[in-house]
C-alpha cells in the first residue's frame, strides 16, 4: 500500500512538473484531452485501484470476524476511568485488574464493555481496536501466537487519566494456562 | 430551478436509498429477521438484495427519464447525465456488500 | 449623466456610515466579507498559538509544561477553533465578499442577515475565547463524545460552553448558507444562466446547500446533549434508554460532510485560479460541476466510517467503506481536470500558483492516506493514533489553508487595488511548505509506531522522542512562515503602489469593477452573454461605469437590485435593499443573551430573551414594504419588471424555502434519533408508554387542515357593498388559519403535559422534544399570522402587494405539515404497543 501510494504521488508530481514545460496549447485538441485526463486518469484509474483495494479489504474483514469455534476462550474486559478489569468464563470468581491472562495459540473472544464513559480496547500486536460503549457489549477476537507480554491501551479519549489508561495482556503456554485456571499462583 | 433539480435528483435518490438500506439492515437485525430463512438465504439478506435491485432499477428509470425529456438549458442535460451515472455507479458500488458480507455481526 | 456623477450618486446611496459607526451599522457585503475574513484569520492565529502549545508539550517525553487538565482544553479548543471559528467563517467571508462581485450583483440577497450572521459568529467566538482565558474551556475533544461530556463525567461548565457557543456560531453558518443559495439563484446579472455562472459560484452553491443539510444534525445533537445536561433528559444515558452512539451518529452526519464543506470552497478557488494562471479555460468544466455535486452527495453517505471501532456489523462497515473509497473518484476527476488544464495552457509560476503546487503535494498525500483509512483492517490499527491527526491535517491544511492562501494572493489586488512590491511571500511559502511537511509527515510515522492522539505526554523509552522533536521543530518553522505571510500581505496592502485593473487578465466579472471595489460594485449591471464576459468585452468596466447596463439610473436614493429567473436569468423583479442599521448587532446581542442565560443557568431570564428576539424580528420585517402599490419599473434596455413585493416569489419566499430545507433536515435527524433509540439503545422498552387518546390527533389534524385551507383564501380582496373590490384583503381567512394553528398548538401542549416522565426514560424525553418541535412551529406560524393581520390593517398588503402573504402561507403549510408528522410519530407507535 505504501509503495503504491508513493508511486501515485510520484506520477502526479511528474505530471505537474511536465505541465510547466509542455508544448503550447494550440496543437492539442480539447476532446482528446478530456478523454485522457477525465476519463482515463480521473475515472478509470482510481476506480480500478479502489475496486481492487475494497474487495481485498472486505474479504479480509469478513475473515477476521469472530466465527463460531469450540476452541475459543471467553474473557470479559470491563473498562472504567481509568482502569481495566478482566473476568474469565472458565474461572468464574476471579477478577484481574490491569492484566489480562490468555492462552497462547488459541483464539480468545474478549467481551468488552464499560462502566462509565467510552473507552477502547486495543492491543496493537494482537488485533485492531474495539470500543467499550456503555450499555453495549462488543466482542473482539484476539490470538497471541507465542507466550509473552503484550502492551494494551485504551484508544478512545476519556478525560484526565487517558494517557495512563493502559493494561497488559499476558499470554500463557498451555501448561501455564491450565495452572492459571486451576487458581494456582503464577 | 427545474434544471437544478434534474441535476440533483439521481444522487438524491441514491442517498435516500443508501440510508434506507442501512436502516433496513439495522432494523432487520434488531427484529431478528436474519434468522428467518427464505429460499436458502436469510430472509433479511433477500430483502436487502431486493432493495438493492430496486434502487438500481429506479436509477435506471431516472436515467431514461432524463434522457427522454428536455431541460430548459441544453447544458443541463450533459451534467444531469453525469450525475445520474454517478448515482447508478454509487448504488451498485456502495450496496454490493448486501450480496456476501455477514449481516448482523 | 456621466460616469463620475453616477459614481457620486451611487456612492451616496450605497456607502456605509462613516467613522466609528461604520463597523456596527454596515450591511455591505464588501465590508462584512472583510470583517468575516479578518475575524476568521484572528481565530486561525489563536488556533495556531494553541497548536504551538501542543507541539511544545509533545516535543520532549515526560514534559512538565502542561498537565492533562490544561492540555485537554488546549487541543479541544485548537480543533474547535480551527473547524468552527476559522474554516467555516473563512468560507463565509470569501463567499460574502466575492459572490456578488462574481455574479454581477450589487449585494447579497439579505444584507442585514449577513451582518446578523457576522455578529453571531463574533459574539459566539468571544464566548468561547473568554472561557479559554478563564480556564473553563471545553475539554472533551472536538467531537465531544458523551458520556464523557455528559452531566456525570463533566459536571463543569466547560462542555456547556462548547454546546452553546458552537450552536451560537452555527447560526451564522445557516444564515450565510440561506443567503448564498438565494443570492446565487436569484441575484445574478441578467443573462447569466446556470451554464454561464463562474465555476467558483457552483462550488459555493453546493457548499451552501451542504451547510443547510449537514449542520442541522449537529445542532440537534447539541440541543439534546444540552437538555440532558441541563434538565436531565437522558438521550445519551444507556441506563435510561438512551445511547451514546446516537451522538456519534449525529455528530458524524455533520462531521464528515463538514470536511467537504471546508474543502469545496478551496477547490473552487483552485478551479478559478488555475485556468487564469495558465491562460486557458478549465478543462472539462461540466465534469467539474458534476463531480462537485457528486462529491457533495457521496460525502453524506460516509459518516459511519468514523465509527468503525464501535462494533457495528460487518455489512454496515462494508457499505461505508465502499462509499468512502468511491468519494475519492470525483476528487480525482477534479485533480486531473486541474492538471489537465495546466497541460493545456501555459502555467505561470506566480505567488498563487506556488500555493497551488503546495496544495497538490499535500492534498494528494492526504487523499491517499484517507483511502488507506477507509480500508477497514488498516483503520482498526490506525484509528485514534497520530496517523489520523496527520491525515486530517494533510487534508485540512493541504485542502484548505494552501488554496486559501493562494486565493488571498490572487484576490489581494482586488481587495486593496495595489500590487505586490515586497517579495517576502516566496520565502514565506518555502517555510510554510517545509514546516508543514516536517510537522505532519513525522506524525504519520509516530502514529504507525503506536502513539495515540490526545495523550498529553509519553515515556522516554518509547522510541518516539526524536520524531516528536522533528515534528515540533517543523511546527515552529510553519508558524514563522505563516507569520511572514501575514507580514507580506499587510505590508503590501499598506505600502505598495496602485496596481492596474485586472492584473491576472481574468475573464470574470469580479475584475470588471473599480479597484478597490466601490460600495455599489457595479455602476450598472452587466448583461452577460458568456462565461467570461470580461474576456469577450475588454472595455466592459468602462462601459458599465458609463451606464451601459441595467439599473444605470439611481432612483429615489434607493438601493436597487434585480432578481432573475433561476435557470435563464431573465430579469424578474426589482428589489430595494434596506439601508445601514444597527438592528443586526442588536439582534445578535439579544440572541447572545439567550445563550448566556442558558450557560449561566439563569433560566428565568430565557423566556424574556426569546420574547426580545421575537420583538426584534418583528421590527426587522416591519420596516420593509410599502403602503402604496407601485407601477412596474424601468430597468434599462427597454425592459420593465414588477417590484419584488408585488410578486408571489420574493426573495423572502426563497429564503424561507432554504431555511425550511435546514429545518426539515433537523426534523429528519430527530426522527432518525427516535428510530435509532427505539431499535438499538439498551434498556428498552420504557417502563411506561404514552396512553393513546383520540383527542390530540383529532384536534391537531383538524386544526392543521383548517389552517391550510383557510390560508389558501388570502389575499382574497375585500368586497365593497357596491360589488367593487378594495385593494385591502379580507381578514377572515387569516383569523381562521389562526384558529386552526391554535388548535394544533393546543394538541401539542396536551401531549407535553401527558408524556410519561421525560427524565426517567429516553422515550419520554424524545416525545417531549418532538411535541416541543411541533409546538414551536405552530407558534412561529401563529406569530407570523398575527404579524400579517397587523400588516393588512396598516395597509401594507394589497392584492398586488402580496409577497408577504405568500411567505406566511408557506410557513403555515410547513408548520401544519410538520405538526401532522409529529402527531403521527408520537401516536401511531402507541397503537401497536
Ligand atoms: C497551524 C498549524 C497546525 C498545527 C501545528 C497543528 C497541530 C495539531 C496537533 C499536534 C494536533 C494533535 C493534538 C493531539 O492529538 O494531542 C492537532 C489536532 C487537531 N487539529 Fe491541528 N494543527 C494546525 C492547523 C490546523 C488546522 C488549519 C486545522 C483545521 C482547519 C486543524 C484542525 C485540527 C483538529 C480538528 C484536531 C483534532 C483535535 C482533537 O483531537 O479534538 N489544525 N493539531
Ligand atoms: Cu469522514
Ligand atoms: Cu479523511
Amino acid at each position: 500500500m505504501l509503495a503504491g501510494s508513493t508511486l501515485i504521488v510520484i506520477i502526479v508530481a511528474a505530471l505537474i512538473w511536465r505541465s510547466f514545460s509542455s508544448t503550447p496549447p494550440t496543437d492539442k485538441p480539447l476532446g482528446r484531452n478530456i478523454r485522457i485526463w477525465i476519463y482515463g486518469l480521473g475515472l478509470v484509474f482510481p476506480m480500478s485501484v479502489l475496486a481492487a483495494l475494497l474487495i481485498y479489504a472486505l474479504v479480509v474483514g469478513e475473515r477476521l470476524l469472530p466465527h463460531l469455534d469450540d476452541e475459543v476462550v471467553r474473557v470479559n474486559a470491563i473498562a472504567e476511568q481509568w482502569r481495566w478489569q478482566f473476568t474469565y468464563t472458565d474461572r468464574p470468581e476471579y477478577v484481574s485488574e490491569g492484566v489480562l491472562h490468555i492462552p497462547a495459540g488459541r483464539p480468545v473472544d474478549v467481551a468488552i464493555t464499560t462502566r462509565d464513559v467510552i473507552h477502547s480496547f486495543w492491543v496493537p500486536r494482537l488485533a485492531g481496536k474495539l470500543d467499550a460503549i456503555p450499555g453495549h457489549v462488543n466482542v473482539l477476537r484476539i490470538e497471541a501466537s507465542a507466550p509473552g507480554l503484550y502492551h494494551g491501551q485504551s484508544a478512545e479519549f476519556s478525560g484526565k487519566g487517558y494517557t495512563g489508561h493502559t493494561f497488559i495482556v499476558q499470554a500463557h503456554s498451555a501448561a501455564d494456562w491450565a495452572r492459571f485456571l486451576a487458581g494456582e499462583p503464577m | 430551478m427545474r434544471d437544478l433539480l434534474r441535476i440533483l435528483i439521481a444522487p438524491l435518490i441514491w442517498l435516500a436509498a443508501f440510508s434506507a438500506v442501512y436502516a433496513l439492515q439495522g432494523f432487520g437485525c434488531a427484529a431478528g429477521l436474519n434468522e428467518a430463512i427464505f429460499v436458502g438465504m436469510s430472509f433479511l439478506r433477500a430483502m436487502l438484495i431486493l432493495a438493492w435491485v430496486l434502487t438500481i432499477a429506479t436509477l435506471v428509470g431516472i436515467f431514461y427519464w432524463l434522457e427522454r425529456t428536455a431541460p430548459r438549458l441544453p447544458w443541463t442535460s450533459a451534467i444531469s447525465r453525469i450525475t445520474a451515472c454517478v448515482a447508478m455507479v454509487a448504488a451498485i458500488w456502495s450496496l454490493f456488500p448486501v450480496t456476501f458480507t455477514s449481516i448482523c455481526n | 449623466m456621466n460616469a463620475l456623477k453616477r459614481h457620486r450618486l451611487l456612492t451616496r446611496i450605497w456607502a456605509s456610515d462613516s467613522g466609528w459607526k461604520r463597523c456596527f451599522t454596515t450591511v455591505s457585503h464588501t465590508d462584512l466579507g472583510r470583517m468575516f475574513l479578518g475575524m476568521a484569520f484572528f481565530y486561525f492565529a489563536v488556533g495556531g498559538v494553541l497548536a504551538m502549545l501542543i507541539r511544545a508539550q509533545l516535543a520532549s517525553p515526560d514534559a512538565a509544561f502542561m498537565g492533562p487538565d490544561i492540555y485537554n482544553q488546549v487541543f479541544t479548543m485548537h480543533g474547535t477553533m480551527m473547524m468552527f471559528l476559522f474554516a467555516i467563517p473563512a468560507f463565509e467571508g470569501l463567499a460574502v465578499y466575492l459572490l456578488p462581485k462574481m455574479l454581477g450583483a450589487r449585494d447579497l440577497a439579505f444584507p442585514r442577515l449577513t451582518a446578523y450572521g457576522f455578529w453571531c459568529y463574533t459574539f459566539g467566538g468571544f464566548m468561547m475565547l473568554t472561557s479559554m482565558l478563564v480556564g473553563l474551556a471545553p475539554d472533551g475533544g472536538w467531537f465531544m463524545y458523551p458520556p464523557l461530556t455528559g452531566p456525570a463525567a463533566s459536571p463543569g461548565v466547560n462542555t456547556d460552553v462548547w454546546l452553546l457557543g458552537v450552536t451560537f456560531v452555527e447560526i451564522s453558518a445557516i444564515c450565510a448558507a440561506v443567503e448564498l443559495c438565494v443570492s446565487i439563484l436569484k441575484f445574478r446579472a441578467p443573462g447569466m444562466s446556470l451554464d454561464k455562472m463562474p465555476i467558483f459560484v457552483w462550488y459555493a452553491l453546493v457548499t451552501a446547500l451542504m451547510i443547510l443539510t449537514a449542520f442541522p444534525p449537529l445542532i440537534l445533537g447539541s440541543i439534546l446533549l444540552e437538555l440532558e445536561r441541563a434538565i436531565g433528559l437522558p438521550f445519551f444515558d444507556a441506563a435510561l434508554g438512551g445511547d451514546s452512539l446516537l451522538w456519534q451518529h449525529l455528530f458524524w452526519l455533520f462531521g464528515h460532510p463538514e470536511v467537504y464543506i471546508i474543502f469545496l470552497p478551496a477547490a473552487g478557488l483552485i478551479s478559478t485560479i488555475i485556468p487564469v494562471m495558465s491562460r486557458t479555460s478549465l478543462l472539462g468544466h461540466g465534469w467539474v460541476v458534476a463531480s462537485v455535486v457528486a462529491l457533495a452527495f457521496l460525502s453524506f453517505g460516509l459518516w459511519v466510517h468514523h465509527m468503525f471501532a464501535t462494533g457495528i456489523p460487518h455489512m454496515g462497515v462494508a457499505f461505508f467503506s465502499a462509499a468512502s473509497t468511491l468519494v475519492a473518484v470525483p476528487t480525482a476527476v477534479q485533480v486531473f481536470a486541474w492538471i489537465g488544464t495546466m497541460w493545456h495552457g501555459r502555467p505561470q509560476l506566480q505567488m498563487p500558483m506556488l500555493y497551488i503546487l503546495g496544495f497538490f503535494a499535500t492534498f494528494v498525500i492526504g487523499g491517499l492516506t484517507g483511502v488507506m483509512l477507509a480500508i477497514v483492517p488498516f483503520d482498526w490499527q490506525a484509528h485514534d493514533t497520530a496517523f489520523v491527526t496527520a491525515h486530517l491535517h494533510y487534508v485540512l491544511f493541504g485542502g484548505f489553508v494552501f488554496p486559501v492562501l493562494a486565493g488571498l494572493y490572487y484576490y489581494a489586488p482586488l481587495v486593496t487595488g495595489r500590487r505586490r512590491f515586497f517579495r517576502i511571500g516566496e520565502y514565506a511559502f518555502g517555510l510554510v511548505f517545509i514546516g508543514f511537511h516536517g510537522t505532519f509527515f513525522a506524525m504519520h510515522w509516530v502514529g504507525l509506531l503506536g502513539q495515540r492522539r490526545r495523550i498529553y505526554t509519553y515515556d522516554a523509552d518509547t522510541g518516539w522522542e526524536l520524531i516528536n522533536l522533528i515534528s515540533s521543530i517543523g511546527g515552529f518553522v510553519l508558524a514563522i512562515g505563516l507569520a511572514m505571510v501575514l507580514l507580506d500581505l499587510a505590508l503590501n496592502a499598506i505600502v505598495a503602489i496602485r496596481g492596474k485593473r485586472n492584473p491576472w487578465r481574468s475573464g470574470t466579472l469580479e475584475w470588471s469593477m473599480m479597484l478597490p471595489p466601490s460600495a455599489y460594485n457595479f455602476a450598472s449591471l452587466p448583461r452577460v452573454t458568456s462565461r467570461e464576459p470580461l474576456a469577450d468585452i475588454p472595455d466592459l468596466p468602462t462601459r458599465l461605469a458609463r451606464g451601459e447596463g441595467y439599473l444605470a439610473v439611481p432612483r429615489d436614493g434607493r438601493r436597487e437590485m434585480l432578481t432573475v429567473s433561476t435557470t435563464h436569468a431573465h430579469p424578474e423583479s426589482l428589489v430595494v435593499y434596506p439601508g445601514n442599521t444597527a438592528l443586526p448587532i442588536l439582534m445578535a446581542a439579544v440572541t447572545g443573551s439567550f445563550f448566556l442565560s442558558l450557560l449561566f443557568k439563569i433560566y428565568w431570564f430565557t423566556p424574556f430573551a426569546v420574547l426580545a428576539v421575537a420583538a426584534l424580528a418583528w421590527r426587522w420585517v416591519w420596516g420593509l414594504g410599502s403602503q402604496t402599490d407601485e407601477e412596474d419599473q424601468e430597468i434599462g434596455f427597454g425592459e420593465t419588471v414588477p417590484h419584488a413585493m408585488q410578486t408571489d416569489r420574493s426573495q423572502g419566499w426563497w429564503g424561507s424555502v432554504f431555511l425550511m430545507v435546514a429545518d426539515a433536515t433537523l426534523f429528519g435527524s430527530l426522527i432518525f434519533g427516535y428510530a435509532f433509540l427505539w431499535t438499538i439503545a439498551p434498556n428498552w422498552p420504557p417502563p411506561q408508554w404514552l396512553a393513546f387518546s383520540v383527542w390530540e390527533p383529532l384536534i391537531g389534524v383538524a386544526g392543521a387542515a383548517v389552517a391550510i385551507i383557510a390560508a389558501r383564501q388570502t389575499p382574497r380582496p375585500m368586497q365593497r357593498r357596491s360589488g367593487t373590490t378594495t385593494g385591502m384583503p379580507h381578514l377572515l381567512p387569516t383569523w381562521q388559519s389562526l384558529l386552526g394553528l391554535s388548535a394544533l398548538a393546543a394538541a401539542f401542549i396536551g401531549l407535553l403535559l401527558r408524556t410519561p416522565l421525560p427524565t426517567e426514560h429516553a422515550y419520554g424525553a424524545v416525545l417531549c422534544v418532538i411535541s416541543a418541535f411541533g409546538l414551536f412551529h405552530a407558534l412561529l406560524a401563529i406569530l407570523m399570522l398575527v404579524f400579517l393581520v397587523f400588516r393588512i390593517r396598516r395597509g401594507f398588503i394589497s392584492s398586488r402587494r402580496r409577497s408577504e402573504v405568500e411567505i406566511v402561507k408557506l410557513w403555515i403549510n410547513y408548520a401544519a405539515l410538520i405538526g401532522v408528522v409529529c402527531l403521527v410519530l408520537i401516536l401511531s407507535p402507541v397503537l401497536f404497543t
